[in-house]
């Protein structure tokens, strides 16, 4: 996690990049909708979708360094040194995808904090520890989601085409900047078979200050995800090592 | 007579390394055709979450469906921009200038995928907004539509020739380009500009890349802002402008590389 942290720290201007972009798509949108609307649009409005930009940019930087993980890992030979070392594959994978957790929650809870103060005031900003605890719960999911990616590049040998696709069905069916009730009813289904439009929406709700218990319900069905990334993570290494010799 | 020849062969050989690097990666034509449905539903939606029953209205759905269009189109040629840094970074480019080649014409075989990225994502996603969003799609004036893609086509190989330049140096020059991807065309005329505030409508002329990007969507709806006739041909003064910007920038690029031993402006 150490070594991770340290490469997080290096790439200083992709932080830079995503603390922005929420920023800046947001406020293209808004600005958007000021001209559709003649300037019926409010600030709780950009909030909603300052929000869903920010939880998209965790979605993205997931499974994109998920996918780059194995890919950057396999093509410098990098991860044959972590594996060359008393340490399980899986080890070695969990590390990097907890870190990823630890980082996206601090890139949240940053980006989630200056929107409050701008738009509800400083006192709402005690809803943020909530969503610290709510983040770290609900992003375990999101790990097994990713070690599918993880997998997926291994067979299609790119990352970029398979985030590419990825991100484009989690992005349009999340709701992440629109409610998904505006999507087609199968959408809405795929949607919500994904953890992403839970997350979203729980953490605007505990923001918002009226976030249910019950709502946490469907993250034991979603906990699924990281029993399957598990599962396949460790099919795809058997059927790796037994093709090429070595592991991932 | 030889020289031109030579050069002619030059602007062939890269084109064709284009064609021969977007043959052999035909996982990405699949990712795109895959991806682009649910990015246009994303798009559509996310700036109609203001406004819903602005889906009801053809004008608005015809209009944001350029407005996409010219997002892909922008998206497109400027994300070649990264080129240069990764034939720099992989040790190609020093090679490819000992020929005698331009840093413009060895951005032409990236500029090959570009096109061939739009006339696929571009279609595709017009035909997505009409299937998916009942979009009766229009184009008021087909000739100054074709005028229009031609001025910015040109207009967007030199502007990602020069970003090429400036960011030749960076480790991630994708940063820069992620955001200007949505940046430019959407505070330049993307959002068709009768729609937008006063206040709004006089900055958006300060843009050079109004005089670009808006006469495609003024083609698609039938509105110009500025009459044809006055802004196609600033948009023709601006390729030439930036062309002459962006054969100074090469050369000091390419002074600085014999002097300090690296591509870097900076």
């Amino acid at each position: 996690m150490e070594a991770e942290l340290k490469v997080f720290i290096r790439e200083a201007g992709v932080f830079l990049f995503m603390a922005f972009f929420p920023f800046i798509t947001s406020l293209l949108s808004y600005c958007a909708g000021m001209a559709l609307t003649g300037g019926q649009v409010t600030p709780a409005q950009w909030f909603y979708q300052l929000v869903g930009f920010t939880v998209m940019m965790v979605a993205f930087a997931m499974s994109s360094s998920s996918a780059w993980y194995f890919r950057r890992g396999m093509m410098t030979g990098r991860l044959e040194y972590i594996l060359a070392s008393p340490v399980s594959p899986l080890v070695a994978v969990l590390s990097s995808a907890l870190t990823n957790v630890i980082f996206n929650i601090v890139y949240f809870i940053l980006i989630a904090s200056i929107g409050l103060v701008l738009v509800y005031g400083i006192g709402h900003l005690v809803n943020v520890i909530g969503v610290i605890l709510f983040l770290a719960i609900t992003l375990m999911p999101v790990i097994g989601f990713n070690l599918l990616v993880g997998i997926a590049t291994i067979i299609f040998r790119e990352p970029e085409p398979v985030t590419n696709v990825i991100n484009s069905i989690v992005s349009a069916a999340s709701g992440f900047t629109y409610p998904i009730i505006l999507l087609p009813s199968f959408l809405q289904a795929l949607g919500q078979a994904m953890p992403y439009s839970y997350i979203v929406n729980g953490a605007r709700e505990i923001l918002a200050g009226s976030f249910q218990l019950a709502q946490l319900s469907p993250q034991i069905f979603l906990l699924g995800y990281l029993a399957l990334g598990l599962v396949f993570f460790r099919l795809g290494e058997v059927a790796y090592v037994r093709k090429s010799g070595v592991h991932w | 007579m030889f020289g031109r020849v030579e050069s002619i062969g030059r602007v062939f050989a890269e084109m064709e390394r284009g064609l021969t690097t977007y043959a052999r990666y035909r996982i990405w034509l699949f990712s795109d055709l895959m991806s682009w449905p649910f990015w246009t539903i994303f798009f559509f939606l996310s700036f109609l979450m203001y406004s819903p029953s602005l889906l009801a209205s053809q004008y608005h759905l015809n209009a944001f469906s350029w407005a996409f269009f010219t997002f892909i189109f922008v998206s497109s040629f400027i994300w070649s921009s990264v080129f240069l840094a990764t034939s720099a970074q992989e040790g190609i480019l020093e090679y490819v200038l000992l020929t005698g080649s331009s840093v413009r014409q060895h951005m032409l075989g990236r500029m090959v995928i570009s096109i061939l990225d739009v006339a696929v994502g571009g279609p595709a996603l017009l035909l997505i907004s009409a299937v998916g969003f009942g979009t009766r799609l229009s184009v008021a004036y087909p000739a100054l539509m074709v005028v229009s893609l031609a001025v910015a086509g040109v207009f967007f190989y030199i502007f990602s020739s020069i970003l090429a330049v400036l960011l030749v140096s960076l480790r991630s020059p994708w940063i820069i380009i992620n955001v200007a991807q949505f940046v430019i065309p959407f505070t330049s005329g993307a959002i068709p500009v009768e729609a937008l505030p006063p206040e709004i409508q006089g900055a958006v002329l300060y843009s050079p890349f109004f005089y670009i990007i808006h006469p495609i969507i003024a083609s698609a709806t039938g509105l110009f802002f500025i009459p044809p006739e006055i802004v196609l041909p600033v948009g023709g003064l601006l390729c030439l402008a930036i062309y002459i910007v962006g054969r100074f920038l090469e050369k000091v690029l390419l002074r600085r590389a014999l002097r300090r031993g690296k591509f870097t402006l900076f």
